[in-house]
């Protein structure tokens, strides 16, 4: 799809461009919401400010980069700071410094689809799940992801470890319940 | 390696979640790109006018500190001269004095300064005021450093920088008045050295009067007064008669001047009257700031209020009607002032009255889910109803001269008025039982509106101008936080005529 002239109309405040442009993104990008967040209400409302932020700052995008890419990257830092500033996911997001877990060499087979595991990346604690889903998924090394929480590379780190570790441990669970036809849960 | 493994399998899986998000949240989203584009725009609107403003009142300010400046030079001009010929009373008759005179081929007038014989000669010109002359070699550099900046569009030149020594200093000009010079305590021949001269000697002055002459030029032979002075004599001359011409070009007003200008500046009383269409939509007159939060309105829950409707739940079943254009007058009265010679600032009390109208069904006899005292009018386009919407209101304007002719010149209007609305029928939008009904409580009722116009001179007569032009006018707030008229703003286009009343 050619982005160009979408974007140019975009610009223009056409409202028919502005519609295209949301439907052809949101579902993705509600997907990226929905894993930063705990329920799909908190998802829409960071979808909806992300939406409106990409619009106000399109005039910044340039048809270099994928715009694709550009507009993750709104949605991504929009979910970061709803969750900085909202109160019950403030209060999750205090990083204990914690001994570096040993990473796992567990590495299971991943059987689930993405909305089941999606569901179980929601599972972990805010701040887990948060450093998850900025290093396994968006690819930010810890050191940035450091920067942008506030918090040292180290404490990233060890977060990240407890987390993968809790997470492989949910799959197979998953996975074994699964088989069974005994999880009928998340 | 496996480590990686398990994320790029967790990456895979994750690009390939897509939820599809509920349609309200595409309308949240327009509704509020709407919104910050608006604001933008009434944003950008706001500076434009405070610069407007801003740049207005300086210029104001600034005219007026330059008259002072001029009015306390002249008038301390006049107390030295006075000084300077009850000290030397003898010295008085040996000034050179420049007359003008009319050169029929130029048009030029020129005298030559030994042509004059003493100051009475000036004396007996009327209406003389007199440009400071300063008695060191410092003080009239520093006058012309301080004016010269500000008088760049001065034509006068002392045409020979030597004029002193060249037994040619001229002076060329085009004002309305005629520029005598003397030079006091010289006498033609004398030379005066910088050891035998005394402190004050070598006084200039350069008086002016106000002959009906156009083009004015003063040619000094002022060799025969000061031929053998020095170069400090020489540069003082040119800079003093530089400084003083200069300044004599920014027109010191004589007694009629200042008489008229006291007239000027006196408040005036004025009638305003306009005329013209008027929305209540999004955005200045539905063009500018229009956006698809219009077609939402449909969605937009009324309140819940007195007529005990239940909204608010996401399904409806009437719509309501479209609300068109409507016409809009304003009469007022207003008191003007002149703060410079091309701003007037104008205080106001008008009577505003604006109208839109809604097509509405059948007259309702009761209402079941209400218990408050209104009409109550059915969805449909039986009848046409038209909404009308009553203010007082305090308009205070700055008028800003854009031609530089006087005869019928243009002005650029632009204000800011804080309105009261005291009265309205219009009907508010129960999109639940799809009833019409009156509720002005949910109608804001001040509101501050920006307004802006180009007005044209009809007469002559400045005392009692009457004016005419477009006029577009804002309001900034909203017409209700709630119900039918939510978001939306009065905007309205017309022609405004304005007469200001004054003595002849």
């Amino acid at each position: 799809m050619d982005y160009t002239l979408l974007v140019k109309d975009c610009l223009k405040n056409k409202p028919a461009a502005q519609q295209q442009l949301y439907e052809h993104f949101a579902p993705a990008m509600l997907g990226v919401c929905y894993r930063y967040t705990k329920s799909m209400h908190d998802a829409e409302d960071v979808l909806q400010e992300g939406f409106v932020k990409v619009y106000l700052h399109l005039n910044k995008y340039k048809s270099t980069g994928e715009l694709g890419a550009w507009v993750r990257r709104i949605m991504v830092t929009t979910a970061l700071n709803y969750l900085k500033k909202n109160k019950r996911y403030r209060e999750e997001l205090v990083f204990a410094e914690m001994p570096l877990h040993p990473v796992s060499d567990n590495n299971p087979i991943i059987q689930l689809d993405a909305k089941q595991l999606s569901e179980l990346i929601r599972q972990l604690p805010t701040g887990f799940q948060t450093i998850f889903n900025l290093y396994a998924i968006e690819g930010y090394t810890h050191v940035e992801i450091g920067a942008m929480l506030g918090i040292s590379d180290g404490t990233s780190k060890s977060q990240y470890a407890r987390a993968r570790y809790l997470l492989i441990e949910w799959i197979e669970k998953y996975s074994s319940f699964s088989k069974q036809g005994q999880y009928a849960g998340k | 390696m496996q480590e990686n493994n398990f994320e790029k399998q967790v990456q895979q899986k994750m690009e390939e979640l897509r939820l599809t998000p509920p349609d309200e949240v595409w309308q949240k989203v327009a509704f509020a790109i709407a919104k910050r584009t608006k604001d933008r725009r009434i944003l950008a609107i706001f500076v434009l006018l405070l610069l407007f403003i801003g740049s207005t009142i300086f210029i104001a300010i600034d005219h007026t500190t330059d008259k002072k400046i001029n009015n306390t030079v002249s008038e301390n001009n006049v107390d030295n001269r006075k000084i300077n010929s009850y000290k030397n009373p003898a010295d008085s008759a040996n000034r050179q004095i420049a007359v003008v005179k009319s050169d029929p081929k130029t048009g030029i007038q020129t005298i030559p300064l030994d042509k004059v014989k003493n100051t009475r000669d000036v004396e007996k010109i009327p209406q003389h005021t007199s440009v400071p002359v300063a008695t060191t070699k410092k003080e009239p550099a520093r006058v012309i450093s301080k004016k010269a900046s500000r008088l760049h569009d001065a034509t006068v030149s002392a045409r020979d920088s030597g004029g002193i020594n060249n037994k040619s200093a001229k002076l060329s000009y085009k004002t309305n008045k005629k520029v005598n010079v003397s030079i006091e305590n010289s006498e033609p021949g004398d030379a005066i050295s910088e050891t035998d001269r005394p402190a004050d000697s070598n006084k200039l002055a350069i008086e002016i009067t106000n002959p009906p002459v156009n083009d004015v030029a003063v040619s000094g032979q002022l060799t025969d007064t000061v031929s053998k002075a020095d170069a400090g004599v020489n540069t003082y001359l040119n800079d003093t008669l530089t400084s003083t011409v200069k300044t004599a070009d920014k027109k010191e007003p004589s007694q009629k001047d200042a008489i008229t200008q006291k007239q000027q500046n006196k408040w005036k009383l004025g009638f305003n009257f306009s005329f013209g269409a008027t929305t209540t939509q999004n955005g200045y007159l539905g063009i500018i700031g229009f956006s698809n939060s219009d077609a939402l309105k449909a969605f937009d829950p009324a309140p819940s209020n007195s007529t005990g409707g239940n909204v608010g739940q996401g399904t409806y079943s009437y719509t309501p009607s479209k609300i068109k254009t409507g016409t809009g007058i304003t009469l007022g009265a207003f008191v003007q002032k002149n703060i410079s010679p091309k701003t007037n600032i104008l205080l106001g009390f008008n009577y505003k009255a604006y109208s839109s109208s809604i097509t509405i069904g059948n007259k309702l006899d009761s209402f079941s889910t209400t218990n408050f005292n209104s009409t109550f009018y059915r969805t449909g386009s039986i009848t046409k109803y038209k909404n009308y919407f009553h203010f007082i209101e305090l308009p205070v304007t700055i008028q800003y001269k854009l031609s530089k002719q006087n005869k019928l010149p243009v002005y650029l209007s632009a204000g800011v008025t804080v309105s009261r609305l005291i009265s309205s029928n219009a009907l508010q939008f129960d999109i639940v039982s799809g009833a019409y009904y009156k509720d002005n409580s949910l109608l804001n009722k001040t509101q501050v509106n920006i307004s802006l116009g180009f007005l044209f001179s009809l007469s002559g007569s400045s005392k009692n101008a009457f004016l005419i032009g477009p006029d577009i006018n804002y309001s900034l707030n909203k017409m209700a936080d709630s119900g039918f008229y939510n978001d939306r703003h009065y905007s309205y286009f017309g022609i405004l005529m304005q007469k200001t009343i004054g003595k002849k």
